[in-house]
């Protein structure tokens, strides 16, 4: 479900790029794309929390009927915004228009997720999605 | 040569303009990062690959392939939800900016346009052969769309011109030129389908060359009329014209997939009701009550069903389609799997040519109109039938709300 999100180069400030190390990715256009991957090691999402743009560890997934029932409330999450421009899931690349919800729990980052459209299990054949902003697939 | 002079040369000269893969370059307007990017525009259901970009393409990948087959292909491929709203944004956009350009423009489909192409020397103040280079960076820049452009004596030269001249180039033919018609297959002649091709081929002609030098009543014979206007287009000779306002319809249909494929009766008369509304709003929008509604069914396993309904009287209110649609749809057998369905209203006339009764209700009713008011301002749909809240998928995409024939007053699908 969402395992990669990529980011232009031009949404990424020169200064997180260096100081987190990131390598880019070139589609065969020229412009260069970060890639954010949940397979990596140590898998990293970028952030809009609080009106800073940070790169932070990425721990998983949070359904968003499981937050809408308040069963994480304990954990006190503070929503954020993912930014993306494409997202691939079950190696299908697709175009994401504005980003995605998430959750910040502590330093760790939580993408939310909901069941998917007909539209988007027929598209990637995943039972899940990502909670997208102002957009639906 | 001073400009005047080459304005008053060319006297007839119809100009083709058509998008270079219109809908992923409609994409790429709103979201530039993929320009150079294979990319594939997917259909209604998001399984296929409705159109691509040239980069897609050059991977092997073809329209209507499945996606998981276009990903196997060209890994690295982006793929976007159709998105008809946007399609249609964009296209008038191109029409605008076109009949700036010239007094008569056909809207031919959402990406191809014919226009009246004597007015761009003048307008540019440049040669035609020149002025079709600034137009055509002109709606590059304007609007974003890559076009390619064809300028003919004739639609079907002009056609043929901007076919040729895919992607990103135009090509200006003041008189038929029989080396560009010996590059050209038979087949690539608008209006000449596989079934002509072969029957033309059968006769030694392959090529536009073979098909203008042929016998002008042997190609009446064998492809009807419109085969000989296509010999007199080949020629030179302007027999279609520029067509600038759809001519009446003959039937109007709504319909398509239903979605996932169903036997859920309540889901199945909720698309039956969204199909009745859209329907019903295009039959307002073109001024047309229908007397005959046709209910066409498919199953999963291609098998159909289907029912004809003659109206009381002639109608495009939605009270009267619903409850004509809902009785066909009470005998239909629901032993399989729905995909498909379409409602076809055909036996139309004009809404202010019908005698109207004593006894019967103005059609569109006060409600329908209301609602149309109300969905103008607010949104198409805004207003809808409780019917269709069964089917849940379509108040959350936006996108289900159009369609590629909701976009009006075009020629063709």
């Amino acid at each position: 479900m969402c395992d990669i999100i990529s980011v232009t180069w031009r949404e990424l400030p020169l200064s997180l790029v260096e100081q987190n190390k990131l390598i880019s990715f070139d589609r065969g256009n020229g412009e260069p794309e970060y890639h954010f991957s949940f397979r990596e090691h140590t898998p990293r999402l970028p952030v809009w929390t609080e009106g800073q743009l940070l790169i932070l560890p990425w721990a998983g997934y949070c359904p968003k009927e499981a937050l809408e029932a308040g069963r994480w409330a304990q954990r006190q999450p503070i929503p954020i915004v993912v930014p993306a421009s494409l997202c691939c899931d079950r190696g299908i690349w697709f175009l994401v228009r504005e980003g995605i919800h998430g959750i910040l729990v502590g330093r760790y980052t939580y993408l939310l997720t909901e069941p998917a459209s007909h539209y988007y299990r027929i598209m990637t054949r995943h039972e899940r999605m990502p909670v997208l902003i102002g957009e639906s697939i | 040569m001073k400009i005047d002079e080459y304005v008053l040369m060319y006297t007839n000269l119809i100009g083709h303009i058509d998008s270079d893969c219109f809908y992923v370059s409609a994409e790429r307007v709103r979201a530039p990062h993929l320009r150079g990017v294979p990319c594939g525009v997917l259909g209604n259901q998001g399984a296929c690959v409705i159109a691509k970009s040239y980069e897609l393409k050059a991977h092997g990948v073809k329209t209507g392939m499945p996606i998981w087959e276009a990903v196997k292909v060209c890994p690295q491929a982006v793929f976007i939800k159709r998105d008809f709203r946007w399609y249609e944004v964009i296209s008038r956009q191109m029409l605008e900016l076109l009949q700036k350009v010239s007094p008569l423009v056909e809207y031919y489909s959402i990406d191809e346009m014919f226009f009246d192409a004597n007015e761009l020397g003048r307008i540019y103040k440049q040669p035609v052969e020149q002025a079709v280079f600034t137009l055509q960076e002109e709606i590059r820049y304007e609007i974003g769309i890559p076009v390619s452009i064809g300028i003919a004596p004739s639609k079907t030269l002009a056609k043929l011109c901007s076919d040729s001249s895919k992607p990103y180039d135009c090509r200006t033919l003041f008189t038929t030129d029989e080396e560009f018609l010996q590059s050209q297959p038979v087949g690539e002649l608008c209006g000449v389908g596989w079934r002509s091709e072969k029957k033309l081929q059968r006769l030694g002609i392959n090529t536009c060359l073979d098909f203008a030098r042929a016998d002008r009543i042997a190609i009446r014979d064998l492809l009807t009329i419109k085969g000989e206007a296509l010999w007199y287009e080949l020629h030179g000779e302007a027999v279609m014209p520029i067509v600038t306002r759809r001519p009446t319809h003959k039937a109007i249909a709504r319909g398509g997939s239903i979605g996932r494929k169903s036997k859920d009766h309540a889901r199945i008369i909720g698309w039956l009701t969204r199909n009745t509304e859209r329907l019903s709003e295009a039959l307002n929008e073109n001024r047309m009550h229908a007397q005959l509604l046709t209910l066409s069914i498919q199953y999963e396993d291609h098998t159909g069903w289907g029912q004809v309904t003659k109206l009381d009287e002639p109608t495009s209110s939605f009270d009267d389609l619903i409850t004509a649609a809902k009785n066909m749809i009470a005998h239909m057998p629901l032993t399989k799997c729905v995909s498909y369905m379409h409602l076809i209203s055909e036996r139309l006339t004009p809404q202010n040519l019908i005698q109207r009764s004593l006894f019967e209700a103005v059609s569109p009713s006060p409600l329908d109109q209301l609602k149309a008011s109300i969905n103008m301002k607010l949104g198409r749909f805004a207003v809808r039938s409780g019917d269709t809240l069964t089917i849940k998928e379509l108040y959350e995409d936006e996108a289900n709300d159009y369609d590629i024939c909701d976009v009006s007053g075009k020629m063709c699908f």
